[in-house]
């Protein structure tokens, strides 16, 4: 059995508490230096399966702006970043986009939507 | 010229004027107008595209421009007055405002209360003066971040970030995902100025090398940069000679901090705060300036929107209690920065507000520390202290002094008497779930 305490920084939230996680076999025992629980949580896939929030921008036909910024819904995994991040550069929407709406389907093929995280109006006249 | 008139004023959109704006009127102000010189509200929110922000207050993890919209929303459904495309020129004591829009032409407002939130802006390679040729692709990683966000052009293809702020930490993987190669960024001091989170998710991510302790001391190229020489520092932050080698880019980005956006407010007369570039404020966010208030970037430098916010609300209600006639008299009680911190905000307390309200105190730590008590100290006494596992001057601390434990008693000592905050070190085995570290 190999016990060892891993350092971690959690980057759920920009506070960024200062985790010591206790690895064993691979297995996580027990975290500590988290202020609330989903430092925990993040400890857990860290070690086992890292995922990241995803943003970026795609482009507006028609916009008061060309480009409306978008985010993965929820993190996805780290190594289906770079695919995410060519589909969300091919992808077009027209305007008006409205807060949250759907800008690419199952991104990656993770199961996550990209949606759109802000409202975009039509461009004026 | 056209003139108007209102209860309060606001100037600058960004999160800290949405929220102050709303929170006046919320709280009773008749006719509250907010003034941007950008075409649409939300401040430097709209570049921000990357996730972090509300976590405190909204429970959420948002990117920017959705916490904008929220606080956008919110100031709509209150009634705020908006007026964007408009460019606030002066503020004279007295409350009067002058200002240019392309439809209105120069216009004249006059308002009970003033309510400054023009943010900051980023220093820039003259404020830094680095040394070599001055060719094109040198730009602070704030325009660049407006560039691809909003506007969707890249600024160049190799790139090297000078300071590790966090607009610059957030920049250095985003161009990377756009397809660009990020070769170094570069810190000055011996320890990186951004957030943590950022380091990790943005540099170790990415395997970005960042290097502390260094700086760029030459720009090369004729037309475009072609490369920058950087070398060592030594404990004075001079260049050590000897240490220099050569990194090629087409594209230098500079994140070498903001400055408070604050020359109205010299205008207006406000006492600046020399630590922090800010006005002076009292526990109302009242600047110097009787009935004009100051909340966000302008009075110090944020790296949590959140904070803004509070900060905001706290300024909305200061102002509208002005406009009531309410606000509170009596005696003062300075705040002061003492070991271990750089500044404390704000830094004019009322014995009355610390009766009736839990008083919250913003600051920045001096250098880097672990497993510390932040205190707040009148006379010889401690009013008010917190454990902090780590402080480091990237991440701001606040510290909210429960109402009631400072006594009006203070008074009996004097006008000079301070609130002084400050960090010690902590007794060694009182740490929760015993310190394992020596
Ligand atoms: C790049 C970057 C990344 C950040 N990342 C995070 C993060 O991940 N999480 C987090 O919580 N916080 C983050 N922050 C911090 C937070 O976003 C800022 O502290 C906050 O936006 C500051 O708000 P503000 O309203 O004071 O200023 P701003 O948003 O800058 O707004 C000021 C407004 O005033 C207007 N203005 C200025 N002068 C005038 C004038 N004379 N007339 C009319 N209008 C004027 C400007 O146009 C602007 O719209 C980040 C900040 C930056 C810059």
């Amino acid at each position: 059995m190999t016990r060892e305490i891993r350092e971690l920084t959690c980057i759920v939230c920009p506070v960024g508490c200062r985790l010591r996680a206790a690895v064993e076999d691979g297995q996580l025992l027990d975290v500590e230096g988290n202020s609330c629980k989903r430092g925990a949580e993040y400890a857990q896939a860290e070690l086992c399966a890292p995922k990241r929030t995803v943003t970026s921008t795609v482009r507006v036909y028609g916009g008061f702006l060309p480009l409306v910024p978008v985010r993965t819904l929820e993190p996805i995994p780290k190594h289906r970043i770079g695919q995410a991040l060519i589909e969300m550069a091919k992808a077009r929407v027209n305007a008006p986009v409205d807060i949250h709406q759907v800008v690419v389907a199952d991104v990656a093929g993770t199961g996550v939507d990209v949606i759109a995280s802000r409202s975009m109006p039509e461009k004026a006249g | 010229m056209r003139i108007a008139e209102c209860d309060i004023a606001v100037i600058g959109a960004g999160p800290a004027g949405l929220a102050a704006a709303a929170r006046a009127k919320q709280c009773g102000a008749c006719r509250v107008i907010l003034m941007d010189r950008d075409r649409e509200l939300g401040g430097i929110l709209n570049q921000c595209i990357h996730n972090g922000f509300g976590l405190q207050l909204l429970s959420q993890e948002l990117t920017g421009p959705e916490y904008a919209e929220h606080f956008i929303n919110e100031a709509r459904d209150a009634g705020v007055e908006t007026m964007l495309d408009t460019m606030v020129l002066s503020v004279a004591p007295g409350g009067r405002i002058t200002a240019v829009n392309r439809s209105g032409g120069l216009m004249r407002i006059s308002a009970k209360a003033i309510i400054l939130a023009m943010g900051a802006r980023e220093r820039n390679r003259g404020a830094v003066t680095i040394p070599g040729m001055r060719p094109a692709g040198v730009f602070t990683a704030g325009a660049a971040q407006r560039f691809v966000n909003m506007e969707g052009y890249m600024p160049g293809k190799r790139i090297v970030v000078l300071g590790s702020g966090d607009i610059g930490l957030i920049m250095a993987r985003r161009l990377t995902w756009e397809g660009a190669r990020v070769e170094a960024v570069l810190e000055i001091l011996p320890f990186p100025s951004g957030l943590t989170r950022n380091i990790v998710q943005c540099l170790n991510d990415q395997g970005i090398p960042l290097y502390l302790g260094h700086t760029v001391v030459d720009v090369h190229g004729e037309e475009r940069v072609s490369g920058v020489t950087v070398a060592r520092v030594d404990d004075s932050l001079k260049p050590i000679p000897g240490t220099e080698w050569d990194i090629e880019c087409d594209t230098l980005l500079l994140s070498v901090g903001l400055i408070p956006e604050n020359e109205l407010t010299r205008d207006a007369g406000g006492e600046l705060d020399p630590v922090t570039g800010g006005p002076v404020v009292t526990d109302e966010m009242e600047t110097s300036v009787p009935g004009v208030f100051a909340c966000g970037n302008v009075v110090h430098i944020h790296d949590l929107v959140d904070n803004v916010t509070r900060e905001a609300w706290t300024a909305g209600e200061g102002a509208a209690r002005f406009v009531a006639g309410r606000q509170p008299a009596g005696l003062t009680i300075r705040t002061r920065a003492g070991d271990g911190i750089r500044y404390v905000v704000p830094h004019i307390l009322h014995l009355d507000n610390l009766a009736a309200r839990d008083v919250r105190l913003f600051m920045r730590a001096t250098r880097p520390d672990e497993r510390v008590q932040v205190e707040a100290v009148v006379g010889d006494q401690v009013v008010f202290s917190k454990f902090e596992r780590v402080v480091r001057p990237a991440e701001m601390i606040a510290l909210t002094i429960p109402r009631g434990k400072v006594s009006s008693g203070v008074a009996a000592f004097g006008s000079e008497t301070r609130l002084i905050v400050r960090v010690r070190p902590r007794d060694c085995d009182a740490g929760p779930k015993g310190g394992a570290k020596a």
